[in-house]
């Protein structure tokens, strides 16, 4: 399957900093993936690139199957539907007004759709931008992100903000677009539990290089497990042991590799006894940044 | 064409503001030249001995007796000043206000090429000056009509097309300047224009600062030769317009491959 973004090698350097290095990823018709890393780490880079806000210096980049330039990417962006995380737009201008020119701008009149959005999320039509909160102000831009049932929706910290009861309603709507309309998600996240929940895969990126990209389900328990030993057993920290937690009882560490390969090491180490869980995603992300900062 | 329409209801109100304040003034000003007519016959006799300080003001040769001089040597001054205050800050922020209020995330992510923008809000800048040449022309009809006195219309159509080619190029200058930075210090522009008004009366000092002629758009606009010689300045529009347009392609080239910040 062709697929819909394909990311090679691409590199971003503001001057002589950088800011992402050899990102590659694919993103499969119908796929929804999860975009995790800290502050600064480069998803904001990464996602501005590919919406052609950033030149990049190095790499390719394939949109819907061409070369993505700053010369066609207006005609690519006709089918993306971006969410920015800051969630600005026009201040002075009434909401209702700010959906119609943002529909029309994306070449669509038809705004069934657009009612059915603004219901769903009950936004404040008659309100100016200016007068909103900011959960409002993030319903507004997921309107006008949803409203021209893109090909690829491009999600930049979606719910913050957002009420508890909304944030549901938009991930129901983004399942139901990604089942009904074959919608690609790439959502970037803090909220690991989202991410969790609704991805079928993700990738974290860290100094602005991607570190690893796998299904959830392979993540959690088959390439990370949690283990815990005796804490009187020597343990070094490398490549494939990150520890985690030590009492005077219990040594926590995740394991990053195969479960052939674990057993091996536990039998290496003589342990008498041994609890393995899956971590959760919490767990996983301490472990991927915990040692430094997601800075580039 | 909905982009067009955008850009100009955006810029409403600051086109209001400015085109409101800028003819209450003249309008103010051509409505007390009744009052002050008898004393402006001696006035114009004694001001004649200050030749000097008129060239400077760029007001030699106009009859501050008559409605006409009255009007350039005054009113025309807040229109000339103003007006380039307008053009430059309306250039200079036309763009740049994207980025600075973060909306640029919003407009460059629709399907719209980075020439469609440059272009398109460009055209609505031009519109403005235009708009804001032809109110302003009406007004200062009106404000003739009003104290009786006969509207010259050779003389002031050549002002105000003098007045439109001067904003048209301080906006288009300030405008291409725009599109090559990332941030500019508000007010800037308000300085600019003086900068460069003050920079068009240095030349008027002395001969031999007459080479300050081709470094300020003011040059296009001196309304002691248009109301005394009736002429427009075509070598410098000429010359101002060929700058104007060099600056608007170099800006476009750059906006073209502009990195778009948060």
């Amino acid at each position: 399957m062709q697929p819909i973004l394909k990311v090679t090698n691409i590199s971003k350097y503001y001057g002589r900093f950088l800011g992402i290095k050899d990102v590659s990823f694919e993103l499969c018709p119908g796929e929804i993936l999860g975009f995790i890393g800290p502050n600064g780490a480069g998803k904001s880079t990464t996602i501005r690139t590919l919406l052609g806000l950033l030149n990049y210096q190095l790499g390719h980049v394939e949109l819907f199957g061409q070369t993505l330039t700053l010369n066609n990417a207006s005609h690519l962006l006709k089918d993306i539907g971006y969410l920015s995380s800051e969630a600005k737009m026009y201040e002075f201008m009434k909401v209702k007004d700010l959906l119609k020119v943002s529909l029309h701008l994306s070449g669509i009149k038809d705004d069934t759709y657009q009612k059915h959005l603004t219901t769903l999320f009950d936004v404040p039509l008659n309100k100016r931008f200016s007068e909103l909160s900011f959960g409002n102000r993030k319903k507004v831009s997921i309107v006008s992100a949803l409203q021209h049932k893109p090909k690829l929706l491009i999600l930049d910290e979606p719910t913050n903000g957002l009420d508890p009861l909304m944030q549901l309603h938009f991930f129901a709507e983004i399942k139901k677009l990604n089942k009904d309309h074959k919608t690609t998600v790439l959502l970037s996240s803090h909220h690991l539990k989202e991410v969790e929940n609704y991805c079928d895969r993700m990738m974290f990126i860290k100094n602005g290089a991607l570190i690893d990209q796998n299904k959830i389900d392979q993540f959690i328990g088959q390439t990370y497990t949690k283990v815990s030993i005796p804490s009187h057993i020597a343990l070094k920290e490398d490549d494939t042991i990150s520890i985690q937690s030590k009492t005077d009882n219990k040594l926590s560490f995740i394991y990053k590799g195969n479960v052939k390969d674990l057993l091996n090491l536990l039998l290496s180490l003589n342990v008498d006894d041994v609890e393995i869980t899956k971590p959760d995603l919490e767990e996983l992300f301490v472990t991927l940044y915990d040692n430094d900062g997601g800075t580039p | 064409m909905i982009l067009f329409k955008h850009e100009f209801y955006k810029q409403r109100r600051s086109f209001i503001t400015w085109v409101g304040i800028m003819n209450v003034f003249i309008f103010g000003f051509m409505l007390l030249f009744p009052l002050f007519k008898e004393q402006m016959e001696a006035l114009s006799d004694y001001m004649a001995s200050f030749e000097d300080f008129l060239a400077v003001m760029g007001m030699g040769g106009l009859d501050l007796a008559t409605a006409e001089g009255f009007f350039g040597a005054d009113a025309s001054m807040v229109l000339l000043i103003g007006g380039g205050m307008y053009a430059t800050a309306l250039g200079l922020n036309v763009l740049l206000n994207e980025e600075k209020e973060k909306t640029a995330d919003f407009l460059l992510s629709k399907p719209l090429s980075r020439t469609t923008i440059y272009i398109t809000k460009y055209a609505v800048g031009l519109l403005n000056i235009l708009l804001f040449n032809v109110i302003s022309y009406i007004f200062v009809l009106l404000s003739f009509i009003l104290i009786n006195e006969a509207f010259p219309f050779d003389t002031m159509g050549l002002y105000f097309i003098s007045n439109f080619v001067l904003g048209f190029v301080l906006m288009t200058i300030a405008y291409g300047i725009s599109a090559m930075i990332r941030k500019v210090p508000s007010g800037i522009a308000y300085g600019l224009a003086i900068g460069f008004y003050v920079l068009n009366s240095i030349k008027n000092v002395s001969d031999k600062l007459s080479f300050l002629k081709w470094m300020t758009p003011f040059s296009i606009n001196e309304s002691g030769t248009i109301f005394s010689e009736e002429t427009l300045e075509v070598t410098y529009m000429i010359y101002y317009l060929g700058i104007s347009f060099i600056v608007w392609m170099i800006g476009y080239m750059l906006y073209k491959k502009k990195d778009i910040y948060t």
